[in-house]
């Protein structure tokens, strides 16, 4: 009753068998309703640390996340072999018991019409048919560039290359097949000087394939360049301020300034919350349209199924200041009353998937970056996302670096940037929004699980009056 | 593991099995009523081997393809990665007080019905001005490694957690509190009484802009000061020469009334372990003992680089979490604990004219972390006036340097309280904000 693990290789008897035995497996499930994952996760990493090869190689894990729905109480095993199914179908038919009688759980799903589907990533330069020795080669010479630049003393540079191999049946009848590829490389590095240490971290990486990872000298110099300046850059001046950000900053602003409550689960049982989510309430200004869209190519966060089997679609979420759309999973779906949009993720085999923004963008305007500029009159202009995190209506987000702004003209370095704001007052404060755009290519979200592929991105935004922390 | 550690001889000069299975139950409620459980067993192998002075390693989730992990280990072993450290010898077995039979007796419904009781109870308190939610999860975890040295080590822990927390209206921001012990235990009901109380005090928003204030820093929001010690404590950072505390090892970096160690052998605490997960002895490590740093922290390979004994801090973790199995060991301070002071956190609030209870921050994990500077929001932070919790400041950060504040330590708290990292009081810091 094994899925064996050792010689996979991907093609049309895999797929068959694997289809095969899930179906097997979950006749034996019974429920309202039940789904099964199962995911072989092959995961390449090769991290320098300086100019020291610290680790390179591939290893492969898997497991079978098993839910149940049974008279209203909604419950999920994880577990690693198939040896094991019998034991989970049963602890999750407790747990769900459990929590429906005893816990008066009254869940309700939203479940799709089946559908049939395998699909094949659209990759140029598949990274699984890459050899270790390229992709470690690949990363060593953007390390030694770095590590070559003026005051660099350490870096963290690591190549990693994750498929998950997904398979989702459920007992309606859906059964969907997608492998999710991603590949980037990153360094973070540290330079010292002037009595400090700065660092700074390059991104380069997508699911689109090898081909994207090559050639990108200019990333990893230019930051470098950049924390090296910074040791001689002042800390800024802890205030409110005009601020410009650029298109990976604007992607963490409404990331965490508003995208997190477009995820229903995360206001689906905070009922003050909720009344305030209200949809057709204006929540921004005019000039603001958000939309989240995980089809959009090439992106580090693509899919086109969810880990529902759902099918992920474009949806506007913000419309000229206005909430138009919520990211939804089958349970609050169906407890919204709104429709399915495919946006249930888990991080891997281990858990069972949550609401998940995609990929979070603010579309287009029509100022150029230099207006922006102008329109800040007086204010900083912050760039390249360093974190950030929300509690409700309140968030921060961290920038790796800036420039004060006189009389509309970018001027001197700046340091230690985090900018702080209210969901409810800041998406009002937005004053220009950029006819650029560019969507980041480090995907990341830590809410409750790590997702690598949580993308985000934007034009050039100007906000009035942030609150901003020096240090 | 043995058949893995047979197989893995045959290839490389020594080698080592590690061995991890994770059982686990988490209940949760939002709002008083049920919201998941999410049941899960996770097993995961890692192998790690030696050839000459070349290193390789690999992992899988079972046992049942020594070949393909041995395999791999192989590719990996062939890139070239240099070896400094060599695997543990055998040491004595020893017994803390991690497992409690007890723990699989606990039913859902048992613990449910305490979320409930929870629930009802702080219901009372709050009057319905707060919405209550609480996490609980309960389990078992099983650490084997065996090694070419000789070394066999094994430990079971058994574990129950749970955290209450009160939401502020409109808001995600909350008090939260929580409990963990080897086995179930009923919550104590002091505790959420005061925890009601709190809550409530701080409901008013204020708009006040804090100047030359102090801060008295909550277990929860320790986290800022934590996370940039232990980047700087790290030997793997001393090795970089990337440690704001290189050549600072019995100097003065911290006021004297603070004292911060790691220790993982404590009995009853279910984080508690006699080694680390590369095989090695723990033992308590005092990292700044009376103002006065006393030393990094290691695992194998840094200690071996920098020539030192390992400290047993080797922990396949990191701050975003990851299946354990696929991280490489690295110096990590997972057992941590503040010296308690003299005076209690009522007396610490009454003795203040004007200052901030932070309880919680948002973006510790943003910010210079090598350098020790952070720049957070306060989520949230009580305001203090006149000795009294007067409400919660909206939109308010915290920024500055750790070295700096580290020093302005004026009081700290008698009682201890968990955290995510151990276990820490709340601490008085005068004239930083």
């Amino acid at each position: 009753m094994k899925i064996a693990i050792s010689g996979w290789t991907r093609d049309r008897n895999t797929e068959a068998n694997v289809k095969r035995l899930l179906g097997n497996y979950l006749e034996r499930v019974g429920g309202d309703y039940s789904d099964m994952r199962f995911e072989r996760m092959e995961r390449t990493r090769v991290e320098y640390r300086g100019r020291e090869l610290l680790e390179s190689g591939s290893s492969v894990t898997q497991g079978f996340v098993l839910r149940i729905l049974e008279k209203g109480g909604f419950a999920s095993a994880c577990f690693n072999d198939g040896s094991e199914l019998d034991a989970a179908i049963r602890k999750a038919k407790e747990c769900a018991q459990s929590m429906g009688s005893g816990g008066e759980m009254n869940t309700r799903l939203l479940v799709p019409p089946p559908v049939e589907d395998e699909i094949e990533p659209t990759i140029k330069g598949d990274p699984r048919a890459v050899s270790l020795e390229e992709k470690m080669a690949l990363l060593s010479s953007y390390n030694r560039l770095v590590m070559a630049s003026r005051d660099m003393i350490t870096t963290l540079a690591v190549y990693e290359e994750v498929t998950r191999e997904r398979h989702f049946i459920n007992s309606a009848g859906t059964y969907v097949a997608e492998p999710l590829v991603t590949a980037s490389i990153s360094i973070r590095m540290i330079a010292a000087g002037n009595g400090v240490l700065q660092n700074g971290r390059a991104v380069v990486g997508g699911s689109d394939g090898f081909e994207r990872l090559l050639g990108r000298e200019d990333v990893f110099l230019r930051k470098a360049e950049i924390v090296s300046r910074l040791l001689q850059a002042r800390p800024v001046e802890a205030g409110t301020y005009n601020v410009v950000l650029n298109p990976e900053m604007t992607g963490v602003f409404i990331h965490e300034a508003f995208g997190h409550f477009s995820e229903a689960d995360l206001i689906e049982h905070n009922p003050s919350l909720r009344e305030k989510m209200n949809m057709d309430r204006r929540l921004g200004c005019e000039l603001l349209t958000v939309c989240d869209d995980p089809t959009m190519p090439a992106q580090i966060g693509h899919y086109s199924y969810d880990d529902e089997g759902v099918a992920g679609r474009r949806v506007v979420l913000m419309q000229k200041g206005i909430l138009r759309g919520r990211l939804h999973s089958m349970r609050t779906a169906r407890s919204y009353g709104e429709s399915l949009n495919g946006h249930a993720i888990a991080e891997d085999f281990r858990y069972p998937p949550i609401v998940r923004m995609g990929c979070i963008y603010v579309t287009p305007g029509d100022n150029e970056p230099s207006e922006l500029l102008d329109g800040a009159g007086d204010g900083l202009y912050v760039l390249d996302a360093k974190g950030g995190q929300t509690s409700g209506e309140n968030f921060t987000f961290g920038a790796q670096y800036g420039y004060l702004i006189r009389n509309g003209k970018s001027g001197a370095m700046v340091r230690d940037i985090n900018l702080m704001g209210n969901l409810f007052e800041t998406l009002f404060a937005v004053k220009g929004v950029g006819r650029d755009t560019a969507i980041s290519e480090m995907g990341g979200c830590g809410k409750g699980q790590m997702n690598i592929r949580s993308a985000m991105g934007g034009p050039h935004i100007l906000i009035k009056a942030v609150r901003v922390g020096g240090c | 593991m043995e058949k893995v550690l047979s197989m893995a001889r045959g290839i490389a000069d020594s080698a080592e099995v590690y061995y991890r299975e994770i059982q686990e139950t988490e209940i949760v409620f939002e709002d008083s009523s049920p919201s998941s459980i999410n049941h899960s067993r996770r097993a995961g192998v890692a192998l790690r081997i030696r050839k000459a002075d070349k290193t390789g390693s690999s992992y899988c989730s079972g046992l049942d393809d020594p070949a393909g992990l041995v395999g791999r280990a192989a590719v990996s072993l062939d890139a070239g990665i240099k070896a400094f450290f060599t695997f543990p010898q055998a040491h004595p077995a020893e017994e803390l007080e991690t497992f409690d039979p007890e723990i699989e007796h606990i039913s859902d419904l048992q613990v449910i019905n305490e979320i409930k009781r929870i629930c009802a109870l702080l219901a009372g308190e709050l009057k319905g001005k707060g919405q209550c939610n609480v996490t609980a999860s309960y389990g078992e975890a099983f650490f084997h490694i065996i090694n070419t040295a000789g070394l066999e080590v094994s430990q079971k822990i058994s574990f129950y957690r749970i955290s209450p927390q009160i939401l502020f209206p409109n808001s995600q921001e909350s008090l939260r509190i929580r409990k963990s012990a080897t086995g179930f235990r009923v919550f104590p009901e002091s505790r959420l009484i005061n925890l009601g109380r709190a809550f409530l005090s701080g409901l008013p928003v204020l708009d006040v802009t804090p100047k030359g204030w102090d801060a008295i820093i909550a277990p929860s929001a320790f986290q800022v000061f934590l996370w940039r010690l232990e980047a700087a404590a790290s030997a793997a950072s001393l090795y970089d020469g990337a440690s704001r505390l290189r050549g600072k090892v019995g100097q003065k970096i911290a006021s004297n009334i603070f004292s911060l160690e790691d220790d993982a052998r404590i009995n009853g605490n279910p984080q508690s372990r006699w080694f680390d997960d590369e095989g090695v002895r723990t033992r308590r490590h005092p990292v700044i003992e009376n103002g006065i740093f006393r030393g990094f922290f290691s695992d194998l390979d840094s200690a071996s680089r920098l020539k030192l004994e390992p400290t047993g801090h080797g922990y396949r973790t990191a701050m975003w979490g990851g299946d354990a199995v696929s991280l490489k060991p690295s110096p990590s301070l997972s057992h941590c604990r503040v010296k308690p002071g003299s005076e209690s956190l009522d007396e610490m609030i009454a003795s203040t004219r004007r200052g901030v209870l932070i309880e919680g921050v948002l973006g510790a994990h943003s910010g210079n972390i090598p350098n020790g500077d952070f720049s957070v929001g306060m989520s949230p932070g009580l305001y203090i006036e006149n000795g009294k919790i007067r409400g919660r400041l909206g939109n308010t950060m915290f920024s500055g340097n750790i070295y700096p504040i580290l020093n302005k330590i004026t009081s700290i708290e008698s009682s201890l309280h968990e955290s995510e990292q151990g276990l820490f009081p709340y601490i008085k810091v005068g004239d930083v904000l």
